[in-house]
């Protein structure tokens, strides 16, 4: 793609407090209308690096690097107008669909919120656009639902939900953190069908984070691979299947689920992912990795490019093209 | 929630019985000849017999009871030993007083204890945090019966602004009330309005840290609703049923300021009762008060109860 990108990474940092970092150096564009996949394991870092787009970290988090959206870099925009943006250019699912409703307000009145911040409009209009939003992702009796309070529905609802509060505002990226996670299969398909929609219809571009390979292959352009913290391979979702660059890659697709139940955790590859507070020395991987050899102590490898559209972090990364090749 | 009512004002029937055998107890709990300890040591026999046929000692102890409550339930306190009228009249007359006291007392303690407990949320671990952390500490610690005295030297003594004490009725002089009641008043905020403050800070805290924050956030509101809309309203159920507990100590604190002020409600008037040991009025005002704070709680009750959807509306 050689258009300017619509989000623009570059090194981002984050830690909590001098000792743990969350997220090191990472770096990824999202064009406009491309869905792009981050996948990784548990604590891996993909949610801070989405809530750090977002501007929502906690003000514990300590975030270096640039954010660049639209050109704008989000980390030195004021308060207000990052506000602004939010919602309105840059939606958010996020991953904890059980708690991210208010208890005491009913859904009607968060959806039309968020629709009526943005575009001033009377309540009646805002009430028939929460109906509108809710049936676009499929929920069932749309009207009545807009009276219920979030203990009265489902976990698979309140995803919905959630997502229908997202989309309120047509964002230009939508940042999906597993939206499918509370969901069952079919409306996990529904789901799916409708991001591609999304971009079909009006360009959105969508970051979609997941465990779930299955998912990805379905519906990203390009996925990024997080490592405890950092990014370790970059690449189209054909050449991520087709010839992963990274051990760890090769590992995740090793132990891929198909899109056949729920989201099945990507734990299989041997061993855990270290303690951020003892990082091994060299590549991050290293203990874990099948492949590595005594050069892989000396360093942590950093994020270069095997091909115009993949770059791995490991210092065999070239030679494993190579041998691809033979 | 018309089963609700029902039910809690079934709950408060044993708690009533048992105060009231509290109350008709009280003049057994009085070492020695009940009758002696209220007429003084001057008393003459006669006196002393008439003493025990006013207030029917001179019966055997199921009559007593029988008639106690065969009173109470004409609604017959008895008669004041001291003032001489019927404990009814007493405590009809003196708890307007009390009550517009409470009120302005309880509007205070809420005003201060929550803006002083989201202040500290809000700027949580700079001055202001702990500024308002040791005012709060203060407030709970220090007695108020103290506090009320050092009011009285600094803004009436001193600075002269408003009268060491008395009372103007607020149907008469509104401002001549404001002046009388609000030294009281505040003085009875203040140790209330040190625990809402911690208690509004700390719920305030967990509450900012929740996910639904997070998305009023994500969906590009301006924070003053993030704070003022989505975190207050769940800030604001425990805070309501602490305020059954708020007003329960603003009552009994109200005996002590208003001794100290000089204000004839019903805190004076059970004050004057306990050190002239006029039985009947301890006795009705100890039903009147616990009757009172009875029926508040479960009026809080259900105020929460309504605030609350996920009590109010069961799921389908
Ligand atoms: N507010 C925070 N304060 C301190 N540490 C945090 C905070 N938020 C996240 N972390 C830590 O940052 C690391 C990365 O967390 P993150 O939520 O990004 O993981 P993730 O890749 O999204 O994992 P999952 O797949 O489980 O969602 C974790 O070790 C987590 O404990
Ligand atoms: S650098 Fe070495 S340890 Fe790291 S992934 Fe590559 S081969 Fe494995
Ligand atoms: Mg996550």
């Amino acid at each position: 793609m050689t258009a300017a990108p619509l989000l623009s990474v570059r090194d981002l940092t984050v830690s909590f407090n001098t000792r743990f970092t969350a997220v090191r150096e990472a770096s990824f564009d999202v064009h406009p209308g491309e869905l792009v996949g981050v996948v990784g394991e548990s604590g891996s870092g993909k949610s801070v690096s989405a809530l750090a787009v977002m501007g929502l970290l906690p003000p514990t988090a300590k975030v270096t690097g640039s954010i660049h959206f639209e050109g704008r870099d989000l980390l030195t925009l004021s308060r207000r107008e990052l506000r602004k943006l939010r919602g309105r250019d840059i939606g958010i699912i996020f991953q904890e669909p059980m708690t991210s409703l208010n208890p005491v307000f009913t859904i009607g009145d968060q959806i039309t919120e968020a629709v009526r911040v943005h575009d001033p409009m009377s309540r009646k209009a805002a009430w028939d656009r929460a109906t509108e939003l809710l049936e676009k992702v499929g929920v069932p009796a749309p009207r009545r639902r807009l009276q219920d309070y979030p203990h009265q529905l489902s976990g698979g609802l309140r995803q919905r939900v959630m997502i229908a509060i997202a989309l309120s505002s047509s964002p230009k990226l939508l940042i999906a953190d597993e939206p499918t996670t509370a969901l069952d299969v079919t409306i996990q398909a529904q789901l799916l069908d409708l991001l591609n929609q999304l971009r079909q219809d009006f360009g959105t571009a969508i970051l979609l984070i997941t465990h779930n390979m299955g998912v990805m292959a379905e519906v990203a352009d390009r996925v990024v691979v997080m490592y405890a913290s950092r990014i370790v391979e970059e690449a189209t979702i054909f050449d991520l299947f087709d010839r992963p660059q990274h051990p760890y890659t090769s590992g995740l697709l090793g132990s891929t689920p198909e899109l056949d139940g729920e989201a099945h955790r990507l734990r299989t590859i041997a061993g855990a992912m270290p303690n951020p507070a003892e990082l091994p020395p060299g590549c991050l991987f290293a203990p874990r990795c099948p492949r590595a050899i005594p050069a892989c102590l000396d360093m942590q490898p950093p994020l270069l490019p095997i091909s115009p559209a993949q770059s791995a972090a490991c210092i065999l990364a070239p030679g494993l093209v190579a041998e691809g090749a033979r | 929630m018309f089963g609700y009512i029902i039910s809690r004002l079934l709950q408060a029937i044993p708690i009533l019985i048992l105060v009231s055998l509290i109350a008709f107890g009280i003049i057994y709990l009085i070492p020695g000849d009940a009758a002696v300890v209220i007429g003084g040591p001057s008393a003459t026999p006669e006196e002393l017999a008439q003493i025990r046929q006013n207030l029917g000692l001179d019966q055997p102890l199921h009559i007593q009871i029988l008639t106690f409550y065969a009173h109470l339930f004409q609604g017959d306190l008895g008669r004041s030993l001291t003032l001489g009228i019927p404990v009814v009249d007493a405590l009809l007359a003196r708890s307007p007083i009390t009550i517009g006291i409470a009120i302005y007392s309880l509007v205070l303690t809420i005003l201060i204890g929550l803006s002083t407990g989201m202040l500290a949320a809000l700027n949580h671990n700079r001055w202001i945090d702990q500024a308002a952390t040791l005012f709060a500490l203060l407030g709970v610690s220090l007695p108020n019966f103290w506090l009320a005295l050092v009011m009285i030297v600094l803004f009436s003594v001193h600075l002269g602004w408003l009268p060491t004490g008395g009372y103007v009725p607020f149907t008469k002089d509104p401002i001549g009330w404001l002046r009388t009641a609000t030294l009281p008043a505040v003085a009875l905020a203040l140790m209330q309005a040190g625990l809402l403050t911690r208690i509004t800070r700390s719920t305030m805290l967990e509450v900012l840290n929740q996910d639904y924050i997070r998305t009023a956030r994500a969906k590009g509101l301006p924070e003053w609703i993030v704070v003022g809309r989505h975190a207050l309203a769940n800030v604001m159920m425990p805070i309501v049923t602490m305020i059954g507990l708020v007003l329960s100590v603003l009552l009994s604190g109200s005996i002590v300021i208003e001794t100290i002020f000089g204000v004839p409600g019903i805190g004076s008037l059970l004050g004057s009762a306990i050190s002239n040991r006029d039985y009947p009025m301890i006795q009705g005002g100890l039903l009147f008060v616990t009757t009172a704070l009875l029926l508040l709680n479960i009026v809080i009750d259900l105020l929460y109860t309504s605030l609350d959807p996920r009590i109010r509306v069961r799921g389908r």
